[in-house]
């Protein structure tokens, strides 16, 4: 069965020890679709992320992704993964930027299997369309931020995915590398066909780039295309003041 | 024919010490990238509740400490994993419980005698017959296991949390790391001693590191170092008549020395 979303979430809950991280969230994305996640901090939005990439199990509530349930999901490498910046474990790691790339794919060509010249093909174009073929030898921790997050988008598109969930991708990173970014996502969406699930705290993002929006305190407060909203009544939804929910059809 | 090469025990520790040599960095890198670089040690004091063992009941001490050695593995894992103490504190938990079970086993066996002493600080005229062939054969295993999950082996060190999301099953390569680590831990025993093990696993990767290049590359660059370590401590301790284990270490450490102030402008 085909079915036309992505990534179909229902009645989603989840809590740590008694704390009620996530309520009843529903959502789906179609195929092509560009959706901003915006919250404030601890509203839920990185669990959510966790859930849907399978990381963690919700308390209750169900994920399906491409029409399937996503614990029997087997393909999961089609959901490719940027990580929040943050992270500076990678330091000293002794890799490449074409080793870390190139272990994006590792899923896709599948255990016992060598890399062919096919996956290295696949691999150098990741590595073009990101930007980054010419630091392929570079090692990781001799990066820049804005070099190394490229590089990290790279790593996703090595395994040809067909979504891309990004976490907060372009903190750190410089008001050009940014707009560049910006430029790229659009760009991999309406050319590339690619799904694009963005979260962010960066409001005029969303109130220019993306297609869609959710508002995620705990609930779904909102759902909906960027349009309907102002920026000032964004900041409100997602960072205080009175919420009223506001859920559109999807 | 050099006199040194007249030996048959010289022939085997040459043997023996090529292939420990290989397969010491190559699950050494490994851990050194996951901030394991301790667990080795851990798993080699452990093992020797299992050389205990072996002595006590008068059965082949290898055996044991591969036994114990691998359980370890698996119970540190599971501890870890069950987030019931801190990691750092399960690795702890087993370090004092395999020591202490060691020395109970030892002074339950008669003791504290000779050839304890080769298996803690090693010796080269221990390594039998039966050793090698131990060695030469779980070598070989342990490389062939490196040599096809390279790539998940890889990932699930650089980023575990993104392998999983990608669907690896992140925790049964932890478990085969860590089992190869102990594994190789027991066979480096009888040459390097159980207290400088983890030196041999770890300081030539720190030191290939200094150069850096690619994983690929400071991987063959770890086991070319610890192949001239391992080699000239043999001889030197042939020579000189000291113990091999500190030897090898010595060496080790005085070439990560040495390339440390060579790349020193790098940095």
């Amino acid at each position: 069965m085909t079915t036309t979303y992505c990534i179909e979430v229902e009645n989603l809950n989840f809590s740590f020890d008694k704390n009620i991280v996530l309520e009843d969230v529903s959502f789906n994305i179609a195929r092509g679709q560009y959706t901003g996640l915006i919250g404030p901090n601890g509203g839920g939005k990185t669990t959510l992320i966790k859930i849907i990439l399978g990381l963690l199990t919700p308390s209750a509530g169900s994920v399906r992704l491409f029409g399937e349930p996503a614990n029997d999901f087997m393909r999961r490498f089609l959901i490719g993964y940027v990580p929040q910046n943050a992270s500076q474990a990678e330091f000293y790691f002794p890799a490449t930027a074409h080793e870390i790339v190139r272990s994006g794919r590792t899923a896709k060509v599948g255990l016992f299997r060598r890399f062919t010249k096919a996956d290295d093909e696949a691999i150098a174009h990741a590595m073009e369309t990101a930007g980054v073929i010419d630091l392929k030898d570079r090692l990781i921790g001799k990066l820049s931020g804005g070099q190394r997050q490229r590089v990290f988008i790279a790593r996703a598109l090595a395994g040809d995915p067909q979504v891309l969930i990004l976490d907060e991708p372009a903190v750190g990173v410089d008001t050009a590398s940014k707009e560049r970014f910006y430029e790229f996502l659009r760009d991999l969406n309406k050319n590339n066909g690619m799904t694009i699930l963005f979260v962010t705290h960066d409001l005029g993002v969303i109130a220019h780039e993306v297609g869609t929006v959710l508002c995620l305190n705990t609930t779904l407060l909102c759902h909906s295309d960027p349009g309907v909203f102002t920026e000032d009544r964004l900041i409100e939804i997602a960072y205080g003041g009175k919420v009223t929910p506001v859920i559109h059809g999807h | 024919m050099p006199e040194i090469l007249q030996f048959d025990f010289m022939l085997r520790a040459f043997a023996a010490g090529a292939i420990l040599a290989v397969i010491a960095p190559v699950i050494g890198i490994f851990m050194v990238v996951r901030r394991y670089s301790l667990m080795a040690d851990t798993l080699a004091h452990i093992s020797l509740t299992g050389v205990a063992a072996g002595m006590l009941t008068k059965t082949y001490p290898l055996g044991g400490a591969l036994a114990v050695s691998v359980a370890a593995a698996v119970g540190i894992e599971k501890l870890r994993g069950s987030k019931a103490v801190f990691g750092e504190s399960a690795v702890a938990l087993f370090f004092w419980g395999g020591m202490a079970a060691a020395v109970v086993l030892l002074s339950m066996a008669g003791g504290f005698n000779t050839s304890l002493f080769a298996y803690l600080f090693g010796s080269i005229s221990t390594v039998t017959a039966r050793d090698l062939y131990v060695i030469a054969a779980l070598g070989v295993l342990i490389l062939a296991v490196v040599f096809l999950l390279y790539k998940e082996l890889f990932f699930v060190s650089f980023d575990e949390s993104l392998a999983r999301a990608n669907g690896l099953r992140a925790e049964a390569f932890n478990l085969v790391i860590i089992i190869m680590a102990a594994v190789a831990i027991v066979l480096a025993m009888p040459i390097v001693g159980a207290l400088l093990i983890g030196a041999l696993m770890v300081v030539p990767v720190v030191t290939a590191m200094q150069f850096a290049v690619s994983f690929r590359r400071t991987l063959f660059i770890s086991i070319i170092i610890s192949l001239i370590s391992v080699m000239s401590g043999l001889v030197l301790s042939y020579y000189l008549d000291i113990a091999s284990g500190g030897t090898i270490v010595i060496t080790a450490l005085g070439i990560f020395v040495f390339v440390w102030l060579a790349t020193a402008k790098k940095r």
